[in-house]
């Protein structure tokens, strides 16, 4: 199996720093093409309503820091590898799969944090969702040893 | 206009101001996802009335003014169930029901926690 295009999921997690790296060094090694995604959650932008700021606000905070995150880990890449950055907006599994779909991807790129039990079930994010919904294979890069 | 309304609408003012101040703090480290703001402005409000209640309760000659003032005034403006209900709600809205869960029970059972944590240091001051 050869792969081609590397989606790597991305969010503001300890652990997607790593997976990030691990991502683009496969792809600069395979010779393919790199993808980095990173869903706006709205859901989150619930804003502060105390301090003035509306759920409008708070998203444009979101978008901005998402943005921002993009642009450091695209800076991450080797020089001369293909790299798309897709920003979607809700859940954030289903934007990713939707990407995966859209871009072709033959390969996704997640990070976990290796929790186990209660603490998985409570802080889980969309990595776990994805291993269990993704059609196509998926490298986990945990958070432990990295 | 008697003392006791001046003395509420003055703590009220102090409180809300407060409040307002708290939350933009916040905002800069966690301007989206759990409202850690209304949260810890709640809590440290369950805290002070209880502390307040529990220094009243030893204190007998403190006048009804200022009773007024700290209570009805000062924590009543400080702390705020109308946001704590229209961000849980939200939260319910948006799917989010592990936040919106820790965020429920955590304002209800911490607050209590607090409150009581308030009154029982009352008594060292």
């Amino acid at each position: 199996m050869s792969f081609q295009k590397i989606l790597i999921y991305v969010d503001e997690s300890p652990q997607c720093y790593h997976a990030t790296q691990a991502g683009l060094d496969l792809a600069a090694d395979l010779g393919a093409e790199a993808g980095l995604v990173c869903v706006l959650n709205e859901a989150r932008a619930i804003g502060n309503i105390d301090a003035g700021q509306t759920h409008a606000e708070a998203e444009a905070v979101l978008l901005a820091r998402a943005e921002e995150l993009l642009a450091q880990l695209a800076a991450l890449a080797a020089p001369g590898l293909r790299l798309s950055r897709f920003l979607p907006r809700g859940e954030p599994a289903e934007q990713v799969l939707a990407v995966i779909e859209a871009w072709a991807a033959d390969l996704l790129v997640v990070g976990t944090t290796g929790r186990h039990g209660v603490l998985s079930l409570l802080l889980g994010g969309a990595a776990e969702h994805l291993l269990e919904r993704a059609h196509c294979p998926v490298l986990v890069v945990p958070l432990k040893g990295a | 206009m008697n003392r006791s309304v001046l003395f509420i609408g003055l703590g009220g003012f102090i409180g809300s101001v407060s409040r307002y101040w708290v939350q933009q703090y916040f905002l800069r480290f966690v301007p989206v996802g759990f409202p850690l703001g209304t949260f810890l402005v709640n809590i440290v409000g369950c805290l002070l009335i209880g502390l307040f209640l529990g220094f009243f309760e030893r204190h007998t000659e403190v006048s009804l003014s200022w009773r007024l003032f700290l209570t009805t005034g000062f924590c009543g403006g400080f702390t705020t169930f109308s946001t704590f209900a229209y961000e849980s709600v939200t939260l319910a809205r948006t799917s989010e029901l592990v936040l919106l869960a820790m965020y429920a029970a955590g304002s209800l059972l911490v607050g209590m926690l607090a409150a009581f944590l308030g009154f029982w240091a009352a008594r060292f001051i």
